[in-house]
């Protein structure tokens, strides 16, 4: 019981939305309790934090929940509230720890518009509020070297596959270091399926890294055996350095995976060179080598820098395989340019000499149709957004902004993007209209893209439809269970081709769902209760919930009723 | 076809390093150790064989230096110098490498649960800058066990220190209230203590792998202190720093706690702060040096309405001559520069420096308040400060508070002490300033030189007075101006005084490196 009191003032403001209740109010008071998710458990000792949601309010409460899981706030004066728990051994967000692992709004007094996902009790008492705390995973294991001794100071990498917004991409959710012996152990894992990676040096460097390392060794000159050069290739569990061959490893909360053995092989690299096609006094210039296709970097970020000297460049420790090279200069506006691309494949020697082109940059324009008699349809709430294909992050610009508007008659401009291949991201339902098509010298270029790669300026036609499409239903919701979300699939769906998208609905209290502007074409429907939002992206995830799923298809102007049953998680 | 074969044959004429590297406790060779080769521009590495050889082939004729490294491993003595010459083959190059030691534990709450994500620093107590500070040499967090690993560790003792990270990135350092006050988790040390009086090192051996350093996080009572700042114009953003006083300075871990002072009203609160007594002092963005400056003892219960007088100071003016030298626009200033060093707070000093002007005078602009030294550095010519004058008082060193006049005489009459050490190949002879004026350019009182190989040595240019000397049989790096540790060598240490301009000869006993490596694990 003793913990029971230790009830602080948080944050640098003390604020005064708690504890200084005016004598006409009534003061608020919030209590509940902190589970285990799995077993249901009470979690003694868990810090419970307690937020107002109000801007500028400031501050924070933390209590410590007692040994029946217990937590209370007091003295609380009405407005909304978020409160969250986090305990050691239970799941956190990455690289932080403020909690957010579970949690609610509440709304407490009389304000105006206050929400509450509890109900008010009298004299704004919120009782029963249940937190439910995620044990974590866990993977501990060794990483040795080519002799099966131990191996320090490497990085191991715990990945995740993530599609959200219809993009893939890798994203390092967990790590630790090797200690002396080779030992390692990542905690904090939430429930979900893993790609293990280890590698000595940059072991944040993102995706398909392609560049080995000596490690711990301080920047240590490469192995060098006669003419060749060796270092250590990033290895993904099972023992592979291919990420197409890695295996993923699953993960139940809770569950602690030990005695998993990483082999970092000891493999020849090599290293690419050439000249610059300019060197200026006061510019500077940056060579980016990136791998082929890699989802995780872009030609001017997230790549292998290459040393630049007296009008010559080489990037070292390269791994065989197919890369690309920009090269970019920031002058005194300090804006970072690209100039100069090539590609090159390293198979079994030094690539020198690297063939490299000069870049123009890339204009796209057009103007946006509507079909049949358009009347009163405002083209500004339309929005059209490039995609470069295969460069995973966002529109890069040489020196430009990034969105722009459509004007009031439908036309639209990007300028000084870098070269590339650019699918159009064209969203009208603001407008009650769907886009029928794209078309670049009469071909619809939405599947296969704009090649765009030598640069160049491109005038685009967008045309929209008024004869949307529309799909009504009620999904069965069991008995008990809360009408949860409902998971639109656009077909065919394939976030690694950047093709189709998912979207996510809420279903009415009553089971009712009412989709809207939709194109023609095939949708596949699930019912779900509460989901993660990074699931529903996932294609795996996806295909694994086929026989739940309802596939239907809709063609122009089209209604059409569907009725589905929600399923479990 | 003829010169071409000759050519050809020239850019063969390679030459070969080799040699092994060794445990330096057990002597066994060290496999997969890596050797780098630098010299002529270029940079080369090769691994060692299970039994610690390695070799470097087709090395050009030239000058390198090569050291061995290894993870947890450091490597013994400096780097080796080898000139190579066409053809020839170097070998038998022993390198020494001494196994790092591990100390590893838990770090539990009052119940015995692990504490995840504190700080845990492993720290040395070293001497710097005239005074014992607690070293920060590790740093690492708790995992989700409470477990710390401190590895790759030189021999010596060591102070583990857990401290959970500022309130901005967690929870664990908020100070909550009780009924009877607030508390927080502080700062402990191993074996569970709150200061560093009753901490207890960990002491390690070469490669030696200690466990079961489990220890607690206290809580304690902690208080507030909260005061008011007469603010003046052109303060810019003043801020307050509480520095503990009496205790061992500890550099290690987070820094010491500050807060703004708010510009309306001067006032400033601290939470959250140990009982103890402390320094509190004011610094600005805008202004070099303290701007004010109280002690305050906390204990029992907050501290309310604190006054922090403010220090103020006039223009710092002055002159630089040279002794003896009629015209003061001579060529010895030229390229002389004087720094202003200010000392904020227990910790932090800064330093601004000014050129004098053809006629040897010179101003720091701004008034700079708080303890000052005023050091003469970039000396184009062997040069002692002889006199140093504040408002016409002559001062032992260039160690002031207030603002003034200074009158600063520069000597040419240097004294020199050479010598000789018996037996020695190499090492250092260090020179502990007894009796005389604070030199100019060093940062502390003891000088140190090398040891030529047939044991000569040579102490040019330095002030007259009395120093202390010791010749050791190794290279310093941390210890050389640690009194404490030079006393344990009293009795193998020679004084020597010197008078203005007079240069003396030396002959000094050897201490060996055996006997320091004693002193160091003591």
């Amino acid at each position: 019981m003793k913990l029971w009191a230790q009830v602080g003032l948080l944050g640098l403001l003390a604020s005064g939305l708690w504890g200084q209740t005016s004598a006409s109010a009534k003061p608020g008071r919030l209590e509940g309790r902190v589970v285990n998710a799995v077993t249901k458990e009470a979690v003694r000792k868990a810090t419970v934090t307690l937020r107002s949601t109000q801007r500028n309010a400031g501050g924070q409460l933390s209590v410590t929940t007692d040994a029946e899981g217990k937590f209370v706030f007091e003295n609380l004066t009405a407005g909304d509230y978020s409160v969250s728990a986090e305990k050691a051994g239970f799941v956190r967000p990455l690289g932080a720890n403020l909690p957010i692992a579970m949690q609610g709004r509440i709304g407490l007094g009389g304000g105006a518009g206050t929400e509450s996902t509890w109900k008010m009790g009298e004299g704004a008492v919120v009782g029963g509020v249940e937190l439910k705390l995620v044990p974590q995973g866990v993977v501990t294991g060794r990483v040795l070297d080519e002799d099966g001794e131990g191996f320090g100071q490497v990085q191991v990498a715990v990945w995740e596959w993530n599609y959200s917004g219809g993009l893939a991409r890798l994203l390092r959710v967990g790590g630790a270091e090797t200690n002396e012996v080779g030992e390692f152990r990542v905690a904090n894992l939430a429930p979900g399926k893993y790609l293990l990676s280890a590698e000595c040096g940059g072991g944040f460097a993102m995706g398909r890294a392609r560049r080995g390392g000596t490690g711990g060794f301080g920047g240590a000159a490469p192995l060098v055996s006669g003419n060749e050069t060796f270092a250590y290739a990033r290895t993904y569990y099972p023992g592979v350095s291919e990420l197409d061959q890695a295996q993923k490893i699953s993960l139940a909360a809770g569950q602690e995976l030990s005695g998993v053995t990483l082999n970092l092989q000891k493999t020849r690299v090599f290293s690419l060179s050439g000249n610059l096609p300019s060197a200026q006094e006061g510019t500077r210039y940056f060579v980016n080598v990136r791998p082929a296709g890699d989802p995780n970097s872009s030609p001017m970020m997230g790549g292998t820098m290459a040393r630049v000297q007296n009008g010559a460049f080489t990037a070292t420790n390269l791994l065989p395989g197919n890369y690309e090279l920009t090269i970019s200069e920031v002058g005194e506006d300090r804006k970072p340019r690209m100039i100069a691309q090539g590609e090159a494949v390293i198979t079994n020697s030094n690539v020198e000499n690297v063939a490299l082109a000069p870049v123009g940059t890339v204009e796209i324009k057009g103007r946006i149709r509507v079909e049949g008699e358009a009347t009163g349809v405002n083209l500004a709430q339309v929005r059209v957004e490039p995609r470069p294909r295969g460069l995973g992050l966002q529109v890069v610009v040489n020196g430009g902004n990034q969105r722009q508007m459509v004007e009031a008659d439908g036309s639209f401009r990007y300028g000084e993007l870098i070269p590339g291949t650019y699918t159009l991201r064209v969203e009208a339902e603001k407008v009650n209209h769907y886009v029928k098509a794209v078309t670049y010298n009469g071909q619809d270029i939405r599947v296969q893209g704009l090649d765009l790669r030598n640069g160049g300026s491109v005038k685009v036609e967008v045309l929209l439809s008024p004869k949307v499409a529309a799909l009504n239903g009620k999904v069965d919701v069991p008995e008990g269970a809360a009408a949860g979300t409902l998971v639109v699939v656009e077909e065919p769906y394939d976030p690694r081709k950047a093709s189709g998208r998912v979207q996510r609905k809420t279903v009415n209290e009553d089971g009712s769902f009412a989709l809207a502007n939709l194109a023609p074409g095939t949708y596949r429907l699930l019912a779900v209760g509460e989901v993660e939002t990074k699931l529903i992206y996932d294609p795996e995830w996806l295909a694994a919930r086929t026989s739940e799923t309802v596939t239907v298809e809709v063609r122009e102007g089209e209604t059409k009723a569907v009725s589905l049953r929600q399923a479990g998680n | 076809m003829k010169v071409g074969f000759v050519l050809l044959f020239a850019s063969l004429a390679w030459s070969q390093i080799s040699g092994r590297v060794v445990n330096s406790v057990t002597g066994e060779g060290v496999g997969k150790a890596l050797v780098r080769l630098t010299g002529r521009g270029i940079a080369r590495s090769v691994m060692t064989a299970k039994d610690g050889s390695f070799v470097f082939a087709k090395v050009a004729e030239g000058n390198y230096t090569l050291e061995p490294l290894k993870q947890n491993y450091f490597a013994k003595g400096s780097a080796m110098r080898v000139e190579v010459r066409e053809e020839d083959k170097v070998e038998g190059l022993v390198f020494g490498l001494e196994p790092g030691a591990v100390i590893a534990g838990r770090l539990l709450d009052e119940d015995g649960d692990p504490l995840e994500g504190v700080s845990v620093t492993g720290a040395r107590r070293v001497y710097r800058e005239g005074t014992y500070v607690m070293e920060s040499v590790w740093q690492g967090r708790t995992n989700d066990l409470g477990e710390f690993r401190l590895s790759g560790l030189k021999a010596g003792r060591y102070f583990i220190k857990a401290q959970a990270p500022s309130s901005m990135f967690s929870m664990l350092n908020e100070p909550y209230e009780a009924s009877d006050g607030e508390y927080a988790r502080v700062p402990s040390y191993f074996p569970g203590v709150a200061d560093l009086e009753s901490a207890r090192p960990i002491v390690v051996k070469p490669g030696q792998v200690v466990t079961g350093m489990d220890f607690s996080a206290l809580r304690g009572k902690v208080y507030r202190v909260e005061g008011k700042f007469a603010l003046a114009e052109s303060d810019g953003q003043l801020y307050a720093t509480l520095d503990r006083i009496g205790m061992l300075k500890d550099t290690s871990g987070f820094p010491q706690p500050q807060t703004a002072i708010f510009p309306g009203s001067g006032a400033f609160q601290f939470r959250g702060i140990q009982p103890g007594r402390y320094l509190l002092t004011v610094s600005s963005n805008t202004k070099a040096g303290l701007q004010g400056q109280v002690e305050v003892t906390v204990g029992g219960a907050d501290v309310k309405d604190l006054d922090v007088p403010r220090i103020e100071t006039g223009p710092l003016r002055g002159v630089i001559r040279l002794e003896g030298a009629e015209d003061n626009a001579e060529q010895w200033k030229s390229g002389l520069e004087l720094v202003l060093y200010c000392q904020i707070g227990l910790r932090s000093t800064t330093g601004t420096s000014v050129t004098p002007a053809p006629d040897g005078s010179f101003e720091f602009e701004r008034g700079i308040s708080g303890r000052k030294t005023l050091q003469v550095q970039k000396m184009p010519k062997p040069l002692f400060l002889k006199h140093f004058r504040l408002n016409g008082k002559e001062l032992e060193d260039a160690v002031f508070y207030e603002g003034g006049e200074i009158e600063m005489i520069l000597s040419p009459r240097v004294s020199g002490i050479l010598g000789k050490v018996e037996g020695a190949k190499g090492g250092t002879v260090i020179a502990q300033s007894i009796k005389a004026k604070r030199l100019g350019s060093g940062e502390g009182l003891n000088l140190d030189a090398e040891i030529a190989p047939l044991g000569a040595f040579e102490f040019g240019a330095i002030g007259p007075g009395e120093y202390r000397l010791y010749a050791f049989d190794r290279n310093f790096e941390e210890n050389l101006l640690d009194p404490e540790f030079l006393r344990n060598f009293a009795a193998k240490s020679v004084i020597v005084k010197i008078g203005e301009g007079e240069t003396k000869t030396v002959t000094l006993p050897l201490i060996a490196a055996s006997e320091v490596e004693e002193a160091q694990n003591q």
